[in-house]
């Protein structure tokens, strides 16, 4: 019995689906059935074929409160150009020039000029400036980043800067390569009459590679704030972060700032450069304050200070830059003017940096300053750590960083 | 269900087949019966590509470019009969392949049909094309043959059509930067390139 049911029950739907179906069937199916775009909205969502960067977006620190077209389809930008962009709704149907359905943004589309752009509704928004980067030419030549930006520009991988520009401030992942020479052997010569500077021997080419991996996703953008220097300068980092070991012994002491200027002993006189200032790494509570985490200890002690505005500062803190300057020890190491120029966070205090000039020095500053500007620090540094009194100096660039007194035949 | 009424009811089933059935049964019914084309052959598309009737009446557009309201057949010839630089009969017999941009990059189009600007490959002057996220899409949708020239862009966003799309979508950029005993030994970039991807499949429909 049930046999002549389950029988009766596929006559009855082959039935139906031989009345129902169509009779032929197409290997595009749809390709007829247009959508309407004819909305006051887009009505092609982008999240259809782009989920993958709406949930980037929703996991970023910035920009995650943006829709699509925000930036994709902006009509203006900052530096005023006009994009046209194909358009249906109920008022108009209006035909794409630049642009179809969707623009690929340059960063500085929205954040270079004033900040001020048009979104895809025509409405005025402001961003915050990237600051130098805005500017003709990317602002100042002291502007650490700026060859970065330039070559970004240059190649045709992504539009505008934005290679740059992703590396800093999404997950993108970053892997450097830093090729600078593996050393320099020069000699200070130091006499009662004079102080002169030879350059004997500079080390061939050696690469530091630096793998930043992160998630990779470019639509997850970084709040200032988690933007670290060490993310891309470890190497730095390393050789910055490295007190030194007793003089006279084969210890590595490596050093990318001075800030041990009394014989191999943390100067609580002069605590701008010092590494343990940053409380994250050492907690050192000696001074009034300390830098809250590396990047803040770059910026501040170094790479980009707070400069007392009633005070005659170094000149070139007067430049306008991105993130950092390049910078070596002369830029405030060379005049006795900059009289509470510089904030020493450590000390909680506008701070004059040191400046004994005399005659001689004032050679040796001369020729140095001719040279290259690698050889300016490491000249400082060197004859500083080995107490002044001058030698002929090998010293490793980063991230090792020794530094060797050739004449007397041991690390410094 | 006993035998008998079973038997009763193939019975009667069989007697209305018998009746409502023609006398006769041929394998090819209709075969001798043809279409006066004098009458046009929109309805006659239909016959096989019911299908492509369905979705035109459910679509936005395209159910009036026979200029007249409503979905009756006639806008199948409307369109692939639309080119009249063939001769029906020679290059081609009842219907043409009819790409999306025989009327939307062509601003002369009989329709009257908007163009799709933004790509650079309308006839309109200003049309450049130049800031397109999808350029490359389009571009080189155009030498995939699934569809006539770029016509797979095109309905990929502007149809219903099922897509799965891979994305291969760069994750890691190796910067080189020297820094060399040069006239001024500033650092340099000497290569930004790409050099980790990964994929994103995109299921659609």
């Amino acid at each position: 019995m049930r046999a002549i049911y389950a029988l009766l029950l596929i006559i009855t739907l082959s039935v139906l689906i031989l009345f129902t179906s169509i009779d032929t069937k197409t290997l595009f199916t749809g390709t007829h059935l247009v959508t309407d775009i004819s909305s006051d909205e887009n009505d092609i969502d982008c999240t259809w074929c782009h989920s993958w960067i709406a949930n980037e977006l929703t996991s970023s620190s910035v920009h995650s409160n943006f829709k699509c077209e925000e930036c994709h389809r902006l009509v203006q930008t900052a530096e005023g150009e006009v994009i046209k962009y194909a358009l249906h709704n109920q008022a108009t149907i209006q035909v794409g020039n630049q642009s179809h359905a969707a623009y690929t943004p340059e960063c500085l589309d929205c954040h270079g000029g004033g900040g001020v752009y048009y979104n895809d509704t025509n409405v005025q928004k402001n961003a915050p400036v990237a600051p130098a980067f805005n500017q003709l030419n990317y602002g100042s030549d002291y502007s650490a980043h700026k060859p970065l930006v330039q070559y970004a520009d240059a190649i045709g991988t992504s539009f505008g800067e934005n290679e740059a520009c992703l590396a800093c401030h999404t997950n993108y992942s970053t892997r450097f390569e830093y090729n600078r020479p593996d050393y320099f052997d020069f000699k200070i010569n130091y006499t009662l009459t004079e102080v002169n500077f030879y350059v004997n021997e500079i080390g061939s080419l050696s690469t530091t590679i630096i793998i930043n991996s992160d998630t990779g996703a470019k639509h997850e953008f970084k709040s200032p704030g988690d933007i670290k220097c060490e993310s891309c300068h470890s190497d730095i980092w390393q050789a910055a972060n490295h007190i030194s070991g007793v003089e006279g012994t084969a210890a590595t002491n490596a050093s990318h700032v001075c800030w041990q200027w009394d014989s191999g002993v943390v100067s609580k006189d002069s605590p701008m450069h010092n590494v343990t200032c940053v409380y994250s790494e050492y907690g050192i509570s000696y001074y009034s304050d300390t830098y809250d985490n590396i990047t803040e200890y770059c910026t501040l002690s170094c790479h980009k200070p707070n400069i007392n505005p009633a005070a005659t500062a170094p000149p070139i803190f007067q430049e306008t830059v991105h993130s950092a300057y390049r910078i070596s020890c002369y830029n405030c190491h060379n005049s006795s003017t900059y009289t509470t120029a510089i904030y020493n966070q450590p000390m909680g205090a506008y701070d004059t940096p040191d400046f004994k000039r005399t005659d001689k020095h004032d050679e040796i500053d001369d020729v140095v300053l001719s040279d290259k500007l690698f050889l300016n620090a490491e000249t400082c540094i060197a004859c500083k750590r080995d107490g002044g009194a001058g030698s002929r100096y090998k010293t490793w660039t980063e991230p090792d960083n020794e530094m060797y007194d050739v004449d007397d035949g041991n690390y410094i | 269900m006993s035998t008998a009424k079973i038997a009763l009811i193939v019975t009667v089933i069989f007697i209305i087949g018998v009746l409502v059935l023609p006398a006769t049964i041929n394998l090819l019914a209709g075969s001798h019966t043809y279409y006066d084309i004098e009458e046009g052959y929109g309805a006659r598309c239909i016959k096989c590509h019911a299908d492509v009737y369905e979705e035109l009446k459910a679509s936005a557009y395209h159910s009036t470019v026979d200029g007249i309201p409503g979905v009756s057949g006639d806008e199948c010839v409307s369109c692939h009969r639309a080119n009249t630089t063939i001769t029906f009969g020679k290059e081609a017999h009842a219907a043409t392949i009819f790409p999306c941009s025989f009327c939307h990059l062509n601003s002369s189009n009989a329709f009257n049909a908007p163009i799709a600007g933004g790509f650079g490959m309308s006839d309109l002057t200003d049309d450049t094309g130049i800031k397109e996220s999808h350029f490359s899409f389009v571009y080189n949708s155009v030498e995939s043959p699934l569809l006539y020239n770029e016509s797979e862009s095109c309905i990929a966003c502007h149809s219903t059509i099922s897509l799965d799309i891979g994305f291969r979508v760069p994750i890691e950029s190796t910067i080189v930067a020297n820094n060399t005993y040069s006239s001024d030994s500033y650092w340099e970039i000497d290569s930004i390139e790409l050099s980790e991807f990964t994929n994103h499949n995109e299921v659609l429909g």
